[in-house]
């Protein structure tokens, strides 16, 4: 008698886990289709990133074309092209006149 | 039968319990008990087996659903191992701006049944396109074709813009294409593509397979600041004289890399379609020409090099030279003794060609040879040019050669065997690629560091006192040498065709950089006095060059430029020799 309440109660348990162990793989199963779908949906915005990031940095050489920023600078800047005559060295400044502590140089 | 009956029967035999009325219990003795019992053992064994592997995976199934551990894994994995883009890998300059790209490229295509109203689509399309043509744009769309295409390769803008009109019938098919940003700036040495993109010329060529697969940009050396400052000033010049075309490079003398190759005219990549021929033509690397004057610097230093002449010499020049049906004669005669300083200076073709007959012809050709004058330049592209070299080399091929004609050459082999003269006597080959820091160039000696260091001296002579005192850029230093060319016509030469040029180096206390400068065909102005030589069209451009490429290279200006210029040291050398002989 104990051995068959033993045997029904291992088959409950069995079945309990089985059932367990079924309910588990669905929510799993769902889990990973929805978190694919946003795999998917952000590999796709990265796609479209990397290709949008393509064209802003095509257009921003083209912005940046040596002639046509020499002529912006010309129409829109009052600066000249620096000439070697203004690159010195540290050490040829003039030494620095003394202030009296407090007032403006 | 009945002796059958009483054969052993095939099934265990079961002795029953003779007490009991019915057969209740089984009992099992012997042999076969065992057996069973065996059995039995062996089942439980394996249940127990079967039991932990269902707890293992049942256990895998927990954790996985719980920790969520494989799933980040993946996300993880999908991350890391990005699809690689199937697009060409892009083209950079040394600093990293963009000189070739591919994006994709949506064209735009109709299919004309489904749309409901042609008129009203094409008023609606022409707006957001304003370059369609309105009619042809209504043929299409009013045809009873299935599919015509609008328009190729559209910006994303205007792909945008159509999009948003929300025609039916309207669609697009994407696919690469090939963008220059810089367009016409680098035309001849990036190259360009066909519209499968396969590489046609230039680098895109030359490195067509490595740029299907790789995802890395490929770096170039050139820098597009140096080459705008290079195609600008030329553009300007060749506009002042008229030429019809020019070829500009700037070189590290210590690598040999290439800051700039310009060749003039020039073309834009995104619109080959309506580039002419001549402008296709890369003048830098691929046109060979008689250069001229600029080809006594590699004949004084082959002389003073072997030991020929030394910066104390000199020659009479007071009498043309005459060989075979040719006479040879100066430019500006000075009718007088000069000394190697003063021929290289003045440029005086008597003096020189006397010193290349003084080395003779065979040393004359070795030397060309070890400079690399005389075999076609390596650099990467397919486009580069084949020196023409006189053969047989008679007596008079060694005198015109001295001075740049009879002989023709690229103007980049021009400046790599400028730099290999003023950077200590170290030939290296030009190259288009950036070279990775710290890596030791490839280099060839090709003349003593002392016969260097005396060609610097020369070559600053030219710009401080000679013929090419327009290149002087104050603070850098600048040293070169003037050409002049006739070209060759008909078997003879040009009277009023030529080629003016100037190759440099800066600055020539410590050479950085050589620059070279060619023009063909400029024409003499009046500011210039009618003249169209290297001093007059070509040295200024380098002059401006300088000025504007030193500071963004980086490069120190010399604060005591006399300190090197030593003119009178020389020259009190040479016309004290010049007394003695004179005295004689």
């Amino acid at each position: 008698m104990r051995r068959a309440a033993l045997t029904r109660a291992a088959f409950v348990l069995v079945a309990v886990a089985a059932v367990g162990a079924a309910s588990l793989m669905f929510y799993v199963g769902d889990e990973v289709r929805v978190l694919r779908q946003r795999l998917d949906a952000t590999e796709a915005r990265i796609a479209q990133d990397r290709e949008a990031l393509r064209v802003s940095a095509t257009e921003w050489s083209y912005f940046n074309r040596p002639a046509k920023l020499a002529g912006l600078a010309r129409r829109h800047l009052a600066l000249a092209p620096m000439g070697a005559q203004r690159i010195i060295r540290f050490e040829d400044l003039p030494p620095r006149r003394a202030t009296p502590a407090g007032t403006a140089p | 039968m009945t002796e059958s009956a009483h054969q052993a029967p095939p099934y265990p035999t079961i002795y029953m319990d003779r007490a009991a009325s019915a057969p209740s219990t089984v009992v099992l003795a012997g042999q076969r008990a065992q057996a069973l019992e065996v059995g039995r053992t062996r089942l439980l064994v394996t249940g127990i087996v079967f039991a932990l592997a269902f707890f293992a995976i049942g256990w895998r199934l927990i954790d996985l659903a719980v920790s969520g551990h494989g799933a980040r894994a993946r996300l993880a994995t999908a991350d890391g191992t990005a699809p690689a883009t199937t697009l060409r890998a892009d083209i950079v300059d040394r600093n990293g701006a963009l000189l070739a790209t591919s994006v994709s490229a949506a064209s735009l295509y109709a299919d004309p049944r489904e749309i409901p109203d042609p008129r009203a689509a094409a008023d609606a399309l022409i707006r957001v396109l304003p370059a369609l043509s309105h009619g042809e744009l209504l043929t299409k769309l009013a045809s009873r074709r299935r599919f015509v295409w609008l328009k190729r390769n559209l910006t994303p803008r205007e792909e945008y813009a159509v999009n948003r009109l929300g025609i039916p019938g309207l669609h697009f098919r994407r696919a690469p294409r090939r963008i220059y940003p810089y367009g016409e700036l680098t035309a001849h040495a990036v190259g360009f593509t066909d519209i499968d993109g396969s590489g046609l010329s230039g680098i895109e060529r030359a490195f067509d397979s490595a740029l299907r697969g790789a995802d890395m940009p490929l770096a170039l050396s050139l820098d597009v600041r140096v080459q705008h400052v290079v195609a600008a000033e030329m553009a300007a010049a060749m506009e002042k004289f008229d030429a019809v075309g020019g070829a500009g490079l700037v070189l590290d003398v210590r690598t040999g890399e290439l800051l700039a190759m310009v060749s003039l005219p020039t073309f834009d990549p995104n619109r080959r379609d309506k580039a002419s021929p001549d402008a296709l033509f890369n003048r830098a690397s691929l046109g060979v020409y008689e250069m001229g004057s600029v080809f006594k610097i590699f004949t004084t230093a082959m002389a003073l090099d072997a030991g020929v002449v030394d910066l104390a010499d000199g020659y009479d020049t007071s009498e043309p030279i005459r060989e075979a049906r040719y006479t040879i004669t100066d430019f500006k005669p000075k009718k007088r003794w000069l000394s190697v300083p003063e021929i290289f200076m003045y440029s005086s073709n008597i003096g020189t060609a006397r010193m290349a007959l003084k080395a003779g012809g065979p040393m004359q050709r070795v030397f060309l040879e070890r400079i690399g004058l005389s075999e076609p330049a390596t650099l990467e592209i397919p486009e580069v040019g084949r020196p023409m070299l006189p053969t047989p080399w008679r007596r008079i091929n060694t005198i015109t050669a001295s001075y740049g004609q009879g002989i023709a050459v690229s103007p980049l082999q021009i400046v790599s065997a400028t730099a290999a003269v003023v950077n200590g006597g170290e030939l290296h080959p030009a190259t288009l690629l950036r070279r990775a820091d710290g890596a030791p160039p490839a280099a060839r000696r090709v003349i003593a560091p002392a016969t260097s260091r005396a060609m610097r001296l020369l070559m600053r002579l030219v710009v401080s006192h000679g013929t090419g005192r327009k290149a002087a850029a104050p603070g850098y230093l600048v040293g070169g040498k003037t050409g002049t060319a006739d070209k060759p016509m008909n078997g003879g030469y040009a009277r009023d065709k030529r080629i003016a040029s100037f190759a440099a180096a800066f600055p020539m206390t410590d050479p950085r950089y050589a620059v070279f400068i060619m023009l063909d065909e400029p024409k003499g102005i009046k500011s210039t006095y009618g003249y169209a030589t290297g001093g007059w069209v070509a040295a200024p451009v380098v002059a401006r060059v300088v000025d504007r490429i030193g500071p963004l290279l980086g490069v120190e200006p010399v604060r005591d430029q006399r300190g090197f210029d030593t003119r009178e040291r020389l020259l009190i050398q040479t016309s004290a020799r010049a007394r003695q002989v004179a005295a004689n």
